[in-house]
């Protein structure tokens, strides 16, 4: 298990990490999701020994690991630019830490053999790293930092510099390679769709702090606040008041529109509030088909991304502001096109509140 | 369309160049490039030829004037005089050890000057290496004179502290001290950006799969500034060689280099012959040695074979 208590890090007088204390279970999965800048890398590098904490605890395995070197720690890294060495092969990159660790020395070939294979890299141990392909490349590196059978391992983003085909397999070797070790792993990364792909718990940063914390599905489906809600998925932001507070609803006016949001949502205090709805949860109704919630509204903008049409559309009921959504079958039927009317429907519950 | 003038003085020369140099000429390009440092290279080379030619003749002592026919009289001269043989090893050996204390030296500070991450320290150690060029060699031979003469200041300092005085001007080690402070900064020039390649991430990678610092360093970090090591020493190695001033100043004439003895056979003794075959000597050792090195580590370490990441 791995434990952060109040773990912090100041430099100079920004607070790079600020408190931030989380416990992983024994073999579990955790992305901790956050825009560059949020202190992940930190945080991360706190926990590798890299960098000294400011203040906090860092537990791994019941040990507190504060005091110890890095070296001294059983912490297996890939790093954001992999960090191979050049001048050794991809066996001699593997065998490093068995021979750093004291390994029996006619064991380390046995065992590195077993790790290229994991990462399906047979036969191409004899080559140096700049004889490999990006993908053999992080392959090497994530076998590198499991061969000495690690405590935790740590991702630091080794996926953001590869293209977007490249980086989804990759996600889900990693998740296969981390789920067949059951090695309890801690990725950092700012994309959002790697952070619910890979993750057992996200964990979303901002400005050094603790946004939330949660399964993917928890923090996609109830954002604890407006920042996660903005940063995980496509998420329209109306501004919104609250009418009437009754025990079991509330009344809300989004510009023209009044609506009554079922008990069970998180009541807003009184006054001025802001109202998420997501794009996909916004559907485009055909002609004669009704909806919880109905508006009309004419298309601005259309944009195909082939899997899809995002569209922006303008309600006046709802104020200047557009309201983005998708159309997931866009080659089943026509593309609207600008100045098109149409009309929008959505289910009351979709609507989160937050307070600005 | 508006232009800032650097730009429009950019694109006059432009103009100029497309004039000169069409388009058909492309392929020339980088053989151009080449021709102001083929030149003197060339020049360097053909400098060696009257040199050699005079070294083949030997100095008639009754007119001054050197022998119409070629012998390897000067080269017998030299290899059967002992005095040279110690000056050439001195100079070789002196050679060795500056390199090796120097690269030793520079390491540490390049590094530091690299790594670290506080600017006002690598400003500090950037101006530190620079300004010693500011200050030319025979001025700062001087400066050891005035710390290390006998009644200098670090004589001054030790009869302070009741110590013995210290010998050190005028001997061999006071050449080897005065030699290593002036190669100092060519070595960590060299080496800074040898090791500005080497990527912290690697360092870090290294210490998180279980290396010491100490390994660390033997494993990956030297390695991996090889080529600027190499670089390093085979620049202060030949420099050292053929150095003049250090040894002069710093060993008062009790401690001369084999440049003191071209310079002695030119200038002292009038004899262009033997200062011919001293200087060709020098040459050859010196370069045999600077073959050797790269035979043995080979071009790619310096950068230019292999391709690096």
């Amino acid at each position: 298990m791995v434990r952060l208590i109040e773990v912090s890090r100041r430099f100079g007088a920004t607070v790079a990490v600020d408190r931030i204390s989380l416990e992983l279970a024994r073999g579990a999965f955790l992305t901790i999701l956050g825009p560059s800048g949020c202190g992940k890398t930190t945080l991360l590098r706190m926990i590798a020994g890299f960098i000294a904490p400011s203040a906090g605890e860092i537990v791994v395995h019941g040990r507190p690991v504060a005091d110890l070197p890095p070296w001294k720690r059983s912490i297996g890294m890939v790093f954001q630019r992999l960090a191979l060495f050049p001048h050794l092969t991809a066996f001699g990159n593997v065998a490093y830490p068995l021979q750093m660790r004291g390994f029996p020395r006619d064991g380390i070939a046995d065992r590195v053999a077993r790790y290229l294979r994991l990462v399906r890299l047979e036969g191409l141990g004899g080559r140096r790293p700049h004889e490999l392909s990006g993908g053999q490349q992080q392959r090497v590196a994530i076998a590198r930092a499991l061969v000495f059978e690690p405590d935790l391992l740590l991702l630091d983003e080794p996926l953001a510099a590869l293209d977007k085909k490249l980086r989804e397999d990759m996600q889900l070797e990693f998740r296969r390679i981390q789920q067949e070790l059951g090695v309890t792993t801690i990725n950092v990364t700012h994309d959002q769709r790697e952070a619910l792909v890979m993750s057992d718990r996200v964990l979303v940063m901002d400005q050094g702090r603790l946004q939330q914390a949660g399964t993917p599905e928890e923090t996609y489906a109830r954002p604890a606040n407006r920042f996660v809600a903005g940063f995980i998925g496509l998420t329209n932001f109306l501004p919104a008041e609250v009418v009437d507070r009754g025990p079991g609803a509330t009344r809300l006016r989004i510009g023209a529109l009044e609506i009554t949001l079922p008990g069970a949502t998180a009541r807003p205090a009184a006054g001025p509030i802001e109202v998420a709805l997501r794009a996909e949860r916004i559907r485009l109704l055909a002609p004669d088909e009704a909806a919880e919630i109905t508006v009309a509204g004419t298309i601005a903008a259309a944009v195909f991304e082939g899997d899809r049409v995002v569209y922006e559309v303008g309600v006046p009921a709802l104020g200047p502001q557009t309201l983005k959504l998708y159309d997931l079958d866009p080659l089943g039927h026509g593309r609207r096109r600008p100045g098109e009317p149409v009309r929008l429907g959505w289910l009351a519950r979709d609507l989160l509140t937050f307070t600005p | 369309m508006s232009r800032s003038p650097g730009l429009r003085v950019l694109d006059a020369l432009e103009g100029v160049r497309a004039t000169l140099w069409p388009r058909p000429l492309a392929p020339l390009t980088p053989w151009a490039f080449l021709v102001p440092a083929l030149l003197l290279t060339g020049l360097l080379v053909a400098a060696l030829v009257p040199l050699a030619d005079a070294s083949l003749r030997q100095l008639d002592r009754a007119t001054f004037r050197l022998d119409e026919s070629w012998s390897l009289a000067n080269y017998a001269a030299v290899l059967a005089r002992p005095v040279y043989g110690v000056m050439a090893l001195r100079t070789l050996g002196g050679a060795l050890i500056v390199t090796a204390v120097t690269l030793l030296l520079a390491f540490p500070y390049a590094w530091l000057m690299v790594r670290t991450a506080r600017p006002a320290l690598r400003r500090l150690l950037l101006i530190s290496l620079f300004l010693p060029f500011f200050i030319g060699q025979v001025v700062r031979a001087y400066g050891w004179l005035v710390v290390l003469g006998q009644q200098g200041l670090a004589n001054s300092l030790l009869a302070a502290l009741g110590l013995p005085p210290l010998t050190i001007l005028y001997t061999f080690p006071g050449v080897l001290v005065g030699l290593v402070q002036y190669m100092l900064p060519f070595a960590v020039l060299m080496l800074a950006p040898a090791l500005t390649a080497v990527p912290e991430e690697v360092e870090l990678a290294s210490a998180g799969l279980g290396a010491t610092p100490l390994r660390t360093l033997w494993r990956v970090v030297l390695p991996l500034a090889r080529p600027g090591l190499v670089a390093a020493g085979v620049v202060v190695f030949t420099l050292t060689l053929t150095d003049f001033a250090m040894p002069e100043i710093m060993g008062g004439g009790t401690n001369d280099f084999i440049a003191s003895a071209v310079y002695d056979a030119f200038f002292q003794l009038g004899d262009p012959g033997l200062g011919g075959a001293i200087a060709i000597l020098m040459t050859a050792v010196g370069s045999l040695a600077v073959g050797a090195v790269l035979a043995l580590f080979g071009l790619g370490t310096l950068g230019y074979v292999e391709e690096r990441r």
